[in-house]
């Protein structure tokens, strides 16, 4: 039998799939450690929300961002999904600042951030001779405000450690990109809890205790929540601030941003929040779906709800009633009454909650109507 | 986050499971089960003398 030898000119061998090409394609899929990196979903509010110290505080528009104000910093910022996006992307986060304070004192800070679930930190093998270099990337732009913000990592198992860097946005869309050494020391636990700390600082204290004095080169135990060249987004009301496209990824590299279906991206952000209003309507917008029907003559209700997708923990669960979208409350129909519904709860758990419904129903026939949040946040 | 008027809540079995709590403008109910993060500032502060938990009625 004869045998055909083919040599491979260098094009055809680029074009080539060879083992190394199928596995680095592989390794594509489910890259990016950052989830709704692409501000697709946002379950709370599509519309703007203001957000300020203590005053929804926390996740609020696109889910997995939450604004924090850190040290009750002043000032406050309207906060919302955008359409000011990049080629490429659908939607952006938003923030503008909507009530202004002209100087930070102390660990005041104001800053946008991801808290990542240490389980899903694995991969990168923290705390072993064979941790692995990340990248981020993000797509930025501003409006109004050229001053630097910080991007800040904290590790939270363990002893912190702490990665700042120093960036300056432009009015212009760009992609900014940050390679962050790995550590042997810091650790994360393989459990649900917080891992990591991303966050996008956005105004600091320049003197505070907390500035660090210059760009970090590797991991340090040193408190570090920001770069002491940072500006103050929240002096001026002008000033807006877009990002999107946020990807945590292993390596040395800032690859093309993962883009997921909407419904993949829904999933994985329904383990740390969900409601029962169909998404896009707002929370306690009237019109109840869960209905509860009354059993046996003492007039109890009961029933069960199950979430989306296993949560995180056990959460928080806020009731409104299906009527007037009234928090704390349930609906009695029949009655035309919202009942409290203090002693509504049986128990709630990861995978949803059983509830017990007694005082305010009037008779077995009576028709309950009401909805729910459900927040495991980290 | 501002926690306040934090009372116990019982279960059909007698168990306090539940914490009724107001956060922010709304009431909620927490689990007590560590890791919820409500549930751990809730007794972060109560360890630090800033908030107490009515016992359920």
């Amino acid at each position: 039998m004869s045998r055909t030898t083919i040599k491979l000119s260098a094009r055809d061998y680029n074009r080539a799939i060879s083992p190394d090409k199928l596995n680095a394609q592989a390794q594509r899929t489910n890259k990016n450690i950052i989830i709704n990196g692409g501000m697709q979903v946002a379950q709370r509010s599509t519309s703007t929300v203001t957000v300020g110290d203590s005053s929804n505080e926390g996740y609020s528009t696109v889910d997995r961002f939450g604004l924090q104000f850190n040290a009750s910093a002043g000032g406050a910022c309207e906060m919302s999904q955008s359409t000011d996006t990049p080629d490429g992307f659908a939607n952006s986060v938003k923030i503008k600042c909507s009530t202004a304070d002209s100087a930070h004192t102390g660990t005041e800070s104001i800053y946008l951030d991801q808290r990542i679930e240490a389980q899903n930190l694995q991969p990168l093998g923290y705390g072993t001779s064979g941790a692995k270099t990340m990248t981020i990337s993000w797509y930025m732009k501003t409006v109004n405000y050229t001053d630097p913000i910080s991007l800040a990592f904290e590790t939270r198992d363990g002893t912190s450690e702490y990665y700042v860097k120093s960036y300056t946005p432009t009015t212009s869309w760009a992609r900014y990109t940050c390679t962050v050494p790995a550590s042997t020391s810091a650790t994360f636990a393989n459990d649900n809890g917080r891992g990591l700390d991303v966050k996008f600082v956005i105004a600091g204290s320049s003197s505070g205790t907390n500035a660090a004095a210059s760009d970090s080169t590797a991991w340090s135990t040193t408190r570090a929540d920001y770069r002491n060249d940072i500006g103050n987004f929240v002096v001026s009301t002008s000033n807006e601030i877009y990002i999107t496209g946020v990807q945590l990824e292993i390596g040395d590299k800032a690859t093309d941003f993962e883009h997921e279906s909407f419904s993949e991206t829904l999933e994985k952000c329904h383990r740390y929040y969900t409601k029962s209003w169909t998404y896009g309507s707002a929370v306690t917008t009237t019109g109840g779906i869960i209905t509860a029907s009354n059993v046996g003559s003492v007039h109890r209700s009961f029933g069960n709800v199950f979430w989306p997708t296993e949560m995180r923990v056990a959460p928080t669960v806020t009731w409104y009633s299906g009527e007037t979208g009234t928090s704390n409350k349930w609906r009695n129909n029949s009655d035309g009454a919202d009942i409290t519904a203090a002693s509504a709860m049986a128990a709630i758990g990861t995978k949803g909650y059983g509830f017990v419904l007694s005082a305010g129903i009037s008779a077995i026939t009576d028709s309950l109507h009401g909805h729910y949040e459900a927040s495991a946040e980290l | 986050m501002e926690y306040k008027n934090a009372q116990y809540k019982k279960n059909d079995l007698g168990q306090s499971t539940i914490i009724e709590v107001t956060i922010g403008d709304k009431t909620s109910h927490v689990p007590v089960h560590v890791g919820n993060t409500d549930y751990d500032e809730i007794m972060k502060q109560v360890k630090a003398g800033t908030l107490t938990i009515k016992d359920a009625d």
